[in-house]
């Protein structure tokens, strides 16, 4: 039996996340007493970049914590660590969202920080209860946020959507829990694996795996769970859904990582398995570019864009090679981070000044706003992968982890290389609807009553900040890519 | 002792009732009958996890597995939780939609 002060001792690993949990609870205080909401951001900031400081520490333990619930692996401080700054980034583009109720500030901060939180708790998870808990926290959260902009008829709207779907896909998920709990006797995850080390897998076990992907295949946005992601993001208030589409997707994918790498390598079926997650890759990313081409509103666009990027980012998983996998996953999500935020930013700035969000109001930027201009044209360039941008990185090596699956002869070799063809394919329709953008911006006329976009220092803060990292991790990948192996799980 | 009901029927009435769930969900246009639905389902998993849990063979310390009944409860609460989101965000629908038809909250389209 653990005791308590070896409980108090383990809880150093988690001090990101109570840092997090202190602040959220502080911020809804402090907002029934604080006159003005807006004296809230600064105390945002500083417990985001706090979180983000706390988790660079190199404080982590390979032992199970807190009676294996939690594992505060280098791979859970690596999500830690993106989920904070992922955090600042959109606690800087919400101060200057007009569209946001000043009243309830306190309320949507606050709500903010605590759902960051939980994406650390989804990322360091090791048993089935703990993944449980911390995704419905993170979903609750969602759906609050999502819903936020109380007089607008399309975040309401979207809040309704996002809720129904979520609470059914976490339903399924849970009757695939219970399912895998039945077949193995645990919700342990290193104990579901060793179950299946010994025994054949019954077809229960093949029944639970799927229902489980159904509650991670929505939080990573992968088809056919994918039906909440357009509406969800066009209604959000925009910064929610840069947090969606980063944050919460980031979340995903960790579970997602921690539940292959543990317990499926024990399973009979694991080629089938991979065979199933890379077509279900190739379905996400062809649906999300070619429903993405015929799409008018930016976010909606951005929307199915991140379900495209979802699928590139779910063909890594199909080499269950951790030397491969794991790193190529981790650098496409960190340039997805920086690419998307950035272009979210621009999205702010515009609806700011013309009250709307679709590419007409992008029309002659270039004129208007040079600067926002060129940078809205980095981020897409990064977002369709072309070199040297951070995008490129990351789709280069999920490509060439591919590519070595396939002359490695690793099983499903030949499936591999075709998942790699549909890639390719993808990511050419993925630059016609990113090109339309970049059209409107240079070489159409702004109509005539168009004001010019003013950016206020946070937002211009968020906007370098994602413009740096984006160069730096396509021109400098090295000290990127080092770090993110070195953050990796424990290879079995 | 020996249980007088095997466990096949507490799995079968968990699915029959988790599948009613989910055809509630999907067929359902009330917003409330949706979460409804969802609850049935909910309600499917936890029969499933206290069955799984009573009828799983003893740990190596020859206690019972408590894990799934853990897992109950906890499912319980976050349900209860879950319906507390859901009832406001369809209470805040109803105030500007003036209806909870699902078919009708309907202003964004592909």
């Amino acid at each position: 039996m653990v005791g308590a002060s070896e409980l108090w001792q383990q809880m150093r690993y988690l001090m990101p996340e109570g840092l997090l949990l202190c602040a959220g609870l502080v911020i809804l205080l402090f907002d029934l007493v604080v006159k003005k909401g807006r004296s809230l951001y600064p105390l945002a900031m500083l417990a985001t970049a706090g979180a983000a400081a706390l988790a660079l520490l190199p404080l982590e333990s390979s032992e199970p914590l807190f009676f294996g619930m939690i594992q505060s692996d280098a791979f859970a401080r690596y999500f830690k660590v993106f989920s904070a700054l992922a955090g600042f980034l959109v606690v800087l583009m919400s101060m200057d969202y007009k569209p946001l109720p000043a009243r309830f500030v306190g309320e949507y901060l606050g709500i903010l920080v605590l759902a960051l939180a939980a994406i650390m708790l989804l990322a360091e998870s090791t048993n089935l209860l703990m993944i449980f808990l911390s995704l419905e926290f993170l979903s609750l959260s969602s759906y609050i946020l999502v819903g936020f902009l109380r007089n607008d008829k399309k975040s309401k709207e979207a809040s309704l959507k996002y809720f129904l779907f979520g609470a059914m896909c976490t339903a399924v998920m849970l009757y695939g829990f219970a399912l895998l709990y039945g077949a193995s006797g645990s919700l342990d995850l290193p104990a579901i694996k060793a179950a299946f080390a010994n025994r054949q897998n019954t077809p229960l076990t093949c029944l639970a795996m799927l229902f489980i992907l159904a509650g991670f295949g929505f939080k990573v946005a992968m088809v056919p769970f994918h039906a909440w992601v357009p509406d969800a993001y066009e209604g959000a208030p925009t910064p929610i859904t840069a947090f969606l589409s980063v944050g919460s997707k980031a979340g995903g994918f960790a579970v997602l990582l921690r539940v292959f790498f543990t317990v499926f390598p024990g399973l009979d079926y694991h080629p089938y398995w991979l065979a199933v997650v890379g077509v279900l890759a190739v379905f996400t990313m062809t649906v999300g570019n070619v429903i993405a081409c015929s799409q008018d509103n930016l976010k909606r666009l951005l929307g199915y864009s991140s379900i495209a990027q979802a699928g590139y980012v779910l063909l890594g998983f199909v080499v269950m090679d951790g030397r491969f996998t794991q790193p190529a996953v981790m650098i496409y999500l960190l340039a997805y981070l920086f690419m998307n935020l950035g272009a979210f930013v621009v999205v702010i700035v515009i609806a700011n000044t013309t009250g709307q969000e679709e590419i007409d109001d992008l029309a002659g930027l270039s004129e208007r706003s040079p600067l926002l201009a060129w940078s809205m044209f980095i981020f897409l360039l990064s977002l369709a992968g072309v070199p040297p941008l951070g995008g490129w990185i990351g789709k280069y090596y999920i490509f060439a982890t591919l590519v070595k699956g396939y002359l490695e002869g690793l099983s499903g070799g030949n499936l591999m290389l075709w998942f790699a063809v549909a890639l390719a394919v993808n990511s050419v329709i993925a630059a016609y609807y990113y090109f339309r953008i970049v059209k409107a911006m240079f070489f159409e006329h702004a109509r005539e009553r168009m004001a010019r976009p003013v950016v206020g220092g946070p937002l211009l803060t968020a906007l370098y900040v994602s413009l740096i990292l984006t160069f730096a991790v396509g021109l400098w990948p090295q000290p990127f890519l080092n770090w993110v192996s070195r953050m990796a799980l424990p290879l079995l | 002792m020996i249980p007088l009901i095997p466990l096949p029927w507490f799995l079968g009435l968990a699915a029959f009732m988790f599948f009613c769930g989910v055809f509630g969900a999907l067929t359902r246009r009330n917003a409330v009958g949706i979460l409804v639905a969802i609850e049935l389902m909910l309600n499917g998993v936890t029969l499933t996890l206290a069955a799984f849990a009573r009828f799983l063979p003893p740990g190596a310390d020859g206690a019972t597995p408590l894990a799934g009944q853990m897992l109950v409860v906890f499912i319980i609460a976050l349900a209860a939780a879950a319906a507390a989101v859901g009832l406001a965000i369809v209470l805040a629908i109803f105030r500007t939609f003036s209806s909870i038809d699902s078919q009708q909250i309907n202003i964004m389209r592909w």
